[in-house]
C-alpha cells in the first residue's frame, strides 16, 4: 500500500500524438481514484504509465516515495485487472489466480492458502479447477480481481474492468469491487467512460478529456462546483443544461425571459457580484427543473417554454424542452448523443405532471443552483 | 529490460542465422559470379568482371531453359488454377456435403514432391505407363504407345508438369475454398436480391473479393513451379536431350556436372533477382492495392 | 414440382462432377500403394493392371533389406526432427516479436524472410555447400540440418507470425504485472498460451525437412544420405526396379499423407492462415 503521485506527466506517442498534457495529482494510500472522461481522452495511456506498461515521455512518476519512472511493471509491485481480463486461458481458475504468488517466490502451502481466501472472497472456490474459457463473463471477471487480491500489491490498477458485463451485473460488481477495497485499503485507481460508476465508487474522480485534466475533487464537489463547462457536462445524467445568456444585476436573461437570481447566490460567488450585461454561460441541471404547477420545490423561478418529448419513467419524467436560446456544446461527445441534435433541454419533472408533447410547459427553476461560466475560458464564475 | 533490447534479444537468433546461411551465401554467390572459378579448385580464381553474366545472357542452352521454365511454370499454374479453383467451387456449391471431398483431396498435399515425380514418372513411362494403357481402353489414343510423354522432346516439359499439377492443385483449391467460405454470405444474398444472376454475382461479388486470395496463389505457386527441380528431376533428369532441362537445373548441372561455378553463379544471381523482383512486383500490383 | 427436380438434378450433377474430381486425384496415389503390394515379378507387366492380383510384400522386403534404405530413413528422421527443433528455437521467439512489437526493425526482419522465402534453393545450394565445407560440415547431420533450418525459418516464420498476430497483447501484459519479465512472460505465458500453433508450425518444419531433395543431394555424398536421395538413386543402381522403388516412395510419403488426412483442418489452417487472412 502506497501513495501515489504524479507530476507534470506528459506521454507522446511518435513523436507527434500528445496523448497526456502535464498530469499532476497526488493520490493517498488506501485512497479509491477514478479517472473518467470521454473515449479517447488518455485514461487508458494514464492508468498503463502508472502500471509501467507504457514509457512515460517526461514528468516524475512516484509510487510510495520512490521514482518509478524507469522501474520495470514487475518490480512496481502493482496489481492490474484489463478490460478483457486477460486471464491465461491453458491456465486453471487456482493456477491463474496462484500464478502472481509464484512468480513473487511465495512457498507453495501459502500459496493454496491464499488462493483458497481470494477463491472464498470472490465466490470461486467451486469453480478452481475450470479454465477461464468454462466460465461466464461474470465468473472471469471475479477471477481477473482475485489474480489482483491475491497478493497485497502497493496498488490495484483497473482499466475499465466492469465494461464486458451486462448492466445488471455491473452495477452489483460495481458494489462489491467498491466494497473489497475499502475492507483491503489498497490504494485503487479505477478507471471508466462511465460517470455514474465514477460517483458511485470512487473517493475521488479526476476528469480527463483530450490528455488534459480537467478537475480532480470528491464526487460532491464535481456535481455541485464543477471547474468548467466540460465536467459539469460530463458529471450528471441527463447532462446540465447550458445556454448562452446575459447576467443583468441580479436578473439573468435568458432569451426572451428573465429570471431573478437569489441574493444568496451572489454573495457566494463574488465574480459575478456586480455585472452589468455581462454575457455568461448559464448551466441548469435537470434535477433543478420541475412542473411550476406540480412542484414541490419550496423557491423557484418561473419561465415558459414548448415541450418536445415526454418519458415516464415512474419515479420521474424527462421532459425535452425548446428553451429560447442559443445552445451551447460543452465538448462531450457523448452528451450531444444522449440529447439527441435537436438541442434541447432536459427537465427532470416529478411524475405528477401532466404536460404533454405540444404543451408550453411552465418551468420551475431552482435559481440558487444554477451555474455559471465564462462564455471565453469556459470556467466556472465563482 | 528495456524494450529495444529485448526486441533485439528475441530476434537477433534468427536474424543472425539467417544472416549466416541466407545472406552470407547470396553475398558468396555474387561475389563467385564475378570469377572464372572452378568447383574442384575453388582457390584458383580469377577476376573477370561481367564475362559470366555477358556469357550467361548469350548462351542459346540457358536462354532455352530459361523458356523451358516460363513454359513449365505457366503450364502448371494455369492448370492448378483451373482445377484449384474449380474444385473450390464445387465444394463450395455443395458446402457441408463437402467435408469428406475435401479430406481426400488434401491428401496429395504433403505427398514429398520426389514421391510424385516418380509416381508420375510410373505412370507415364515408356510400355508400363498405366495412362496410356487407359487412354488406349477407352479409345482417345490409337495404341499405348501413340503418346511418348516422357521422350518427346516437344512433349516432355509440359508431361513433366502433371506431377507438380497433381501434387498442387489441392492447395489451389483448399486455399480458395478457405477464400469463398470467408466471403460474407449476405454480400452474395444482397448482389441476388438486386437480380444478378450466378455469372454475374461470380464475377461481380465473389472474384473481386477473392482478389487478396488469388493473389498470394498466383505469387507462392508461381515461384515456387519457377524454382522447381526435384520433381523434374526424378522423371527426366532433364532428359531427353535437355528438353525438360528448366533453369534450376540448367545451374544445377553446370555447377555439378561441368563444374563450372562461376558462370552457374552468374545464372543463379539473374534467377534469384528475377524471383524476388516477380514476387515484389506481384506484392505491390496485385496484394498492396487489395489491401489499400 | 418442375423446378424442384431441376434443382435436385443440378445438385446431384454437382455431386458427382466434385466426386469425379477428387476420385481422380486419389488415384494416382492409390495406384502407387497398390503397385508396391504386387509381387516385384508382376510389377511391369505388360498390360499393367490397376489392382494386385496377389497380395505381397515382397517389394517392401526387399527395401528393407538394402544396406542403404533403412539407414537413409534413420537419417532423415534425424534430420527432420533436429531441423524442427532449431527452426522453432530460432522462429519462435523471433515471430513473437515481429507480431506483437510493431517497429522498424520488425517490419524489416519480416520483410526480410517473405525475400528469403522467394529464393531459389539452386542460388543458395553451392555457395552453402562452399560454407559447410569451409566449416567441415559437409555430408554430415549437422550441416544437412543448417540448410534445412534456412529453408523451414523463413516459411515456420511468417506462419508463426500470422499466429502471434492473433494473440492479445495484455497476455504478455498481464503476466508482467503479475511479476515476469518479459522474457518469462514470453516463456511462461505466451508459449503454453500458443501451443497449438507452434505445434502446426513444428509439422510444417518436419515437412520441409522431410521432403528436401535438392540440398540433400548437394550437401550429402556418403554419411548422411537422406531417404529421398536413396529413392531416387535405386533408380540407376539398380536399374528400373520399380517394384521396391514403389515401395519406399510409399513408405516414405505414407506417414506424411496419413498425417495430413488426419490433422487436414489444422494444416489447411496454417496453409491458408496467410492467404486468406491476407
Ligand atoms: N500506441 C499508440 N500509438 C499512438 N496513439 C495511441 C496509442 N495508444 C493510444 N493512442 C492514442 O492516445 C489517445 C488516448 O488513448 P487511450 O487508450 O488512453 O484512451 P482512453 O481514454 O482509454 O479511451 P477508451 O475509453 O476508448 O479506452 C487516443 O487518441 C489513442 O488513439
Ligand atoms: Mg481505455
Amino acid at each position: 500500500m502506497a501513495k501515489i503521485s504524479l507530476k507534470d506527466i506528459n506521454k507522446v506517442y511518435g513523436d507527434k500524438f500528445h496523448a497526456i498534457r502535464d498530469l499532476t495529482f497526488h493520490i493517498e494510500d488506501g485512497e479509491f481514484m477514478v479517472f473518467v472522461g470521454p473515449s479517447g481522452c488518455g485514461k487508458s495511456t494514464a492508468l498503463r504509465m502508472i502500471a509501467g506498461l507504457e514509457k512515460i515521455t517526461s514528468g516524475e512518476l512516484r509510487i510510495g516515495d520512490e521514482i518509478v519512472n524507469d522501474v520495470d511493471p514487475k518490480d512496481r509491485d502493482i496489481a492490474m485487472v484489463f478490460q478483457s481480463y486477460a486471464l491465461y486461458p491453458h491456465k486453471t481458475v487456482r493456477e491463474n489466480i496462484a500464478f502472481p504468488l509464484q512468480m513473487a517466490g511465495i512457498p507453495r502451502d501459502e500459496r493454496a492458502r491464499r488462493v483458497t481466501n481470494a477463491a472464498r472472497v470472490l465466490e470461486l472456490t467451486d469453480h478452481l479447477d475450470r479454465k477461464p474459457g468454462q466460465l461466464s463473463g461474470g465468473q472471469r471477471q471475479r477471477v481477473a480481481m482475485g489474480r489482483a487480491i491475491v497478493r497485497q500489491p502497493k496498488a490495484f490498477l483497473m482499466d475499465e474492468p466492469l465494461s464486458n458485463l451486462d448492466a445488471k451485473l455491473r452495477v452489483q460488481m460495481r458494489a462489491e469491487i467498491a466494497s473489497l477495497q475499502r475492507r483491503l485499503g489498497v490504494t485503487t485507481i479505477y478507471v471508466t467512460h462511465d460517470q455514474v460508476e465514477a460517483m458511485t465508487m470512487g473517493d475521488r474522480v479526476a476528469v480527463l478529456k483530450a490528455g488534459v485534466l480537467q478537475q480532480v475533487d470528491t464526487p460532491q464537489i464535481l456535481y455541485a462546483r464543477p471547474r468548467n463547462i466540460f465536467v459539469a457536462a460530463f458529471i450528471g445524467s441527463p447532462s446540465m443544461n447550458l445556454y448562452e445568456a446575459t447576467l443583468d444585476g441580479e436578473l439573468l436573461v435568458l432569451g426572451e425571459q428573465t429570471l431573478k437570481v437569489p441574493s444568496s447566490v451572489f454573495a457566494a460567488r463574488p465574480a459575478i457580484r456586480e455585472s452589468a450585461n455581462r454575457p455568461v454561460i448559464v448551466g441548469i441541471r435537470p434535477e433543478d427543473i420541475d412542473d411550476a404547477s406540480v412542484t414541490t420545490k419550496p423557491e423557484f423561478e418561473e419561465i415558459d417554454a414548448p415541450v418536445s418529448l415526454v418519458e415516464a419513467l415512474g419515479a420521474e419524467t424527462m421532459v425535452h424542452l425548446k428553451i429560447d436560446a442559443p445552445w451551447v456544446d460543452a465538448g462531450d461527445p457523448d452528451a450531444v448523443a444522449e440529447i439527441g441534435d435537436e438541442h434541447t433541454a432536459v427537465g427532470r419533472f416529478s411524475p405528477a405532471t401532466s404536460v404533454r408533447p405540444g404543451d408550453t410547459a411552465r418551468l420551475a427553476i431552482s435559481a440558487d443552483s444554477l451555474h455559471f461560466f465564462d462564455p471565453e475560458t469556459r470556467v466556472s464564475l465563482w | 529490460m528495456k524494450e529495444p533490447t529485448f526486441v533485439a534479444l528475441m530476434l537477433s537468433p534468427a536474424a543472425v542465422f539467417l544472416g549466416l546461411l541466407v545472406a552470407y551465401p547470396v553475398v558468396l554467390l555474387i561475389w563467385n559470379s564475378f570469377y572464372e572459378v572452378d568447383l574442384v579448385n575453388p582457390a584458383g580464381r580469377v577476376w573477370i568482371g561481367l564475362e559470366n553474366y555477358a556469357d550467361a545472357l548469350t548462351s542459346r542452352r540457358i536462354r532455352e531453359s530459361a523458356s523451358r521454365t516460363l513454359q513449365y511454370a505457366s503450364f502448371a499454374l494455369l492448370f492448378e488454377f483451373l482445377f484449384g479453383f474449380c474444385a473450390a467451387l464445387l465444394f463450395a456449391a455443395i458446402a457441408e456435403n463437402s467435408r469428406w471431398h475435401r479430406t481426400i483431396f488434401a491428401l496429395p498435399i504433403m505427398v514429398p514432391p520426389i514421391v510424385a515425380g516418380l509416381l508420375w514418372r510410373f505412370l507415364l513411362v515408356g510400355d508400363i505407363g498405366i495412362l496410356n494403357h487407359w487412354l488406349a481402353g477407352i479409345g482417345v489414343i490409337s495404341d499405348p504407345g501413340a503418346i511418348r510423354w516422357l521422350s518427346d522432346t516437344d512433349l516432355v516439359i509440359y508431361s513433366v508438369a502433371f506431377a507438380d499439377i497433381w501434387l498442387t492443385t489441392s492447395f489451389v483449391a483448399l486455399v480458395s475454398y478457405a477464400g469463398l467460405t470467408n466471403i460474407p454470405k449476405d454480400l452474395i444474398e444482397a448482389a441476388r436480391m438486386d437480380g444478378a444472376n450466378a455469372l454475374k454475382r461470380f464475377w461481380h461479388v465473389t472474384l473481386p473479393l477473392m482478389r487478396p486470395v488469388i493473389a498470394v496463389i498466383v505469387i507462392v505457386r508461381g515461384v515456387d513451379a519457377a524454382k522447381t527441380f526435384d520433381l523434374i528431376w526424378i522423371q527426366t533428369q532433364g532428359g531427353p536431350r535437355q528438353a525438360s532441362e528448366v533453369f534450376s537445373m540448367n545451374i544445377y548441372q553446370r555447377m555439378v556436372r561441368y563444374g563450372d561455378l562461376g558462370e552457374a553463379s552468374a545464372s543463379a544471381t539473374l534467377f534469384l533477382i528475377v524471383m524476388v523482383l516477380l514476387a515484389a512486383f506481384a506484392y505491390w500490383k496485385i496484394w498492396k492495392p487489395a489491401h489499400g | 414440382m418442375a423446378e424442384r427436380s431441376t434443382f435436385d438434378m443440378g445438385r446431384t450433377i454437382v455431386q458427382a462432377l466434385a466426386l469425379l474430381l477428387v476420385l481422380s486425384f486419389a488415384v494416382p496415389y492409390v495406384y502407387l500403394v497398390m503397385t508396391s503390394l504386387k509381387p516385384a515379378a508382376h510389377v511391369q507387366q505388360i498390360p499393367p493392371s490397376f489392382l494386385p492380383n496377389r497380395i505381397s510384400v515382397e517389394n517392401y522386403l526387399t527395401v528393407i533389406n538394402t544396406q542403404s534404405m533403412p539407414r537413409a530413413f534413420l537419417s532423415s528422421v534425424a534430420v527432420a526432427v533436429l531441423t524442427t527443433i532449431l527452426s522453432l528455437a530460432l522462429s519462435v521467439p523471433a515471430a513473437y516479436v515481429a507480431a506483437q512489437y510493431r517497429r522498424p526493425i520488425t517490419v524489416f526482419f519480416l520483410l526480410f524472410a517473405l525475400i528469403t522465402r522467394m529464393v531459389p534453393a539452386v542460388s543458395l545450394g553451392v555457395p552453402l555447400f562452399q560454407l559447410l565445407k569451409s566449416l567441415g560440415l559437409l555430408d554430415t547431420t549437422f550441416g544437412l540440418v543448417l540448410a534445412h533450418t534456412s529453408a523451414a525459418v523463413p516459411l515456420v516464420l511468417l506462419l508463426l507470425a500470422a499466429f502471434f498476430d492473433g494473440l492479445p497483447k495484455e497476455m504478455e501484459e498481464a503476466a508482467r504485472m503479475d511479476g515476469c519479465s518479459r522474457f518469462q512472460a514470453f516463456l511462461y505465458i505466451v508459449v503454453p498460451v500458443m501451443k497449438s500453433g507452434i505445434a502446426i508450425s513444428a509439422l510444417f518444419a518436419f515437412i520441409t525437412s522431410w521432403n528436401e531433395f535438392l540440398y540433400a543431394l548437394l550437401l550429402t555424398s556418403q554419411n548422411s544420405k537422406t531417404a529421398p536421395i536413396v529413392i531416387a538413386e535405386f533408380n540407376s543402381v539398380y536399374g528400373l526396379s520399380w517394384g521396391p522403388m514403389t515401395a519406399a516412395a510409399v513408405l516414405y510419403s505414407l506417414p506424411v499423407v496419413l498425417v495430413t488426412l488426419v490433422l487436414q483442418k489444422q494444416i489447411i489452417g496454417g496453409l491458408t492462415f496467410g492467404a486468406v487472412k491476407g
